[in-house]
């Protein structure tokens, strides 16, 4: 039996508002996810990695 | 399709034509985005017995576009003028060079279509021309006119591209925003109006195999304007009535201290003067024609700084 995924998070700090569009797939429509500037969140390893060397974040 | 929803970005391209992959788009300050790719077809010239068209040939591409902004200090009108001056920014500074790589830039309008959004993307985009307008009362208009490599289109976002808002978002700047620091020597002129024309005079190039450029040339760089003051003293006509050279334009623009904008052009000709005439109501005012020349002091024509005090 293959072990259970494990979604790694990493915790940021939003330095600049922005926001992106995630396909929801299937022809639906694209969701606009928003971030201000100043929010603590988690986000996968993958976002946090890149929002930081956009220097959009930073690890909180 | 509401053009209110309308979204306009633009990212700095590391290799020139390509959009740079998980790309942080920065948001423009837009009025909006004119121009039309060209993508002429004309009817062959083949004689024919039936004298009708059967067939057309293709010709060749071109991408124009024009962005309309006000004068805003914001990281996606740097992208802009970087492209415009051919250079990237140094220390805050920008003056003229013929450096592409880093200074082209992806467009990208996004329509807001409901289910499914359309987008357009402008790659390879480099800065053909400016004219920047500033009339006492109105925010100063800056008109970005561009040339690019070719357009994609699309229905979704670039993968992990994200889209920063605008920053510093201070209003746009009003000729009350703007200190006078020197003009071509006149004492406390009272500016009325200024009107700029920045040009690199870009040429598409093309070659065999496709109908899009391969590359766009640096042209000759063009800075010239004119400048309209209240006829306040003789001198402020008779002085230009002969060509005077080596006259320093420098104004600041804008309301928030370390966020201004500083345009230099330290070695001018200041030529062709007039004095307007309104009628019975009105006042004069001399309009002065100018062309920025090379700065040895600067090593550019003009010098544009940021982030100024």
């Amino acid at each position: 039996m293959a072990a259970p995924e494990i979604d790694m998070e990493t915790t940021i700090l939003i330095l600049q508002t922005f926001h992106r569009f995630v396909s929801e797939g299937d022809g639906r429509p694209e969701r606009k996810e928003r971030y201000a500037q100043g929010q603590t969140i988690k986000v996968s390893d993958e976002d946090a990695a890149d929002w930081i060397a956009k220097g959009l974040a930073r690890e909180a | 399709m509401d053009s209110a929803n309308k979204q306009t970005a633009v990212i700095a391209e590391v290799t020139v034509g390509t959009t740079p992959a998980t790309p942080a788009f920065l948001l423009a300050r837009d009025i909006r985005v004119s121009g039309a790719p060209q993508r002429p077809n004309t009817r062959s010239p083949e004689r024919r017995p039936d004298r009708q068209a059967a067939s057309m040939v293709q010709g060749v591409a071109t991408y124009p576009k024009q962005i309309e902004m006000p004068w805003v200090r914001d990281a996606a009108s740097d992208v802009l003028w970087a492209s415009l001056f051919g250079s990237p920014w140094v220390s805050n500074v920008l003056k003229v060079g013929s450096v592409r790589t880093g200074t082209t830039f992806t467009l990208e309008e996004k329509y807001e279509g409901g289910a499914t959004d359309p987008y357009r993307r402008l790659t390879g985009c480099m800065v053909d021309n400016v004219s920047i307008n500033f009339q006492n009362g109105n925010p100063g208009q800056i008109n970005f006119s561009l040339l690019a490599l070719g357009e994609t289109t699309a229905t979704t976002a670039i993968a992990s591209s994200t889209y920063a808002a605008p920053t510093p978002a201070y209003d746009p700047s009003t000729p009350a925003d703007i200190v006078v620091n020197s003009l071509f020597g006149l004492a406390s002129p009272k500016v009325r109006s200024l009107q700029m024309q920045i040009s690199n005079n870009l040429q598409q190039q093309y070659a065999f195999g496709s109908a899009d450029p391969f590359a766009i040339g640096l042209g000759e760089f063009n800075v010239q304007g004119v400048v309209e003051v209240y006829f306040n003293a003789l001198a402020d006509y008779s002085a230009f009535v002969v060509k005077q050279t080596g006259q320093t334009f420098d104004i600041t623009i804008g309301a928030t201290m370390n966020f201004k904008d500083r345009l230099v052009l330290g070695n001018c000709d200041v030529f062709n003067p007039n004095v307007d005439d309104p009628g019975q109501t009105g006042v004069h005012a001399v309009t002065l024609n100018f062309l920025g020349k090379y700065y040895a002091t600067d090593a550019s024509a003009m010098k544009l700084t940021r982030n100024a005090p």
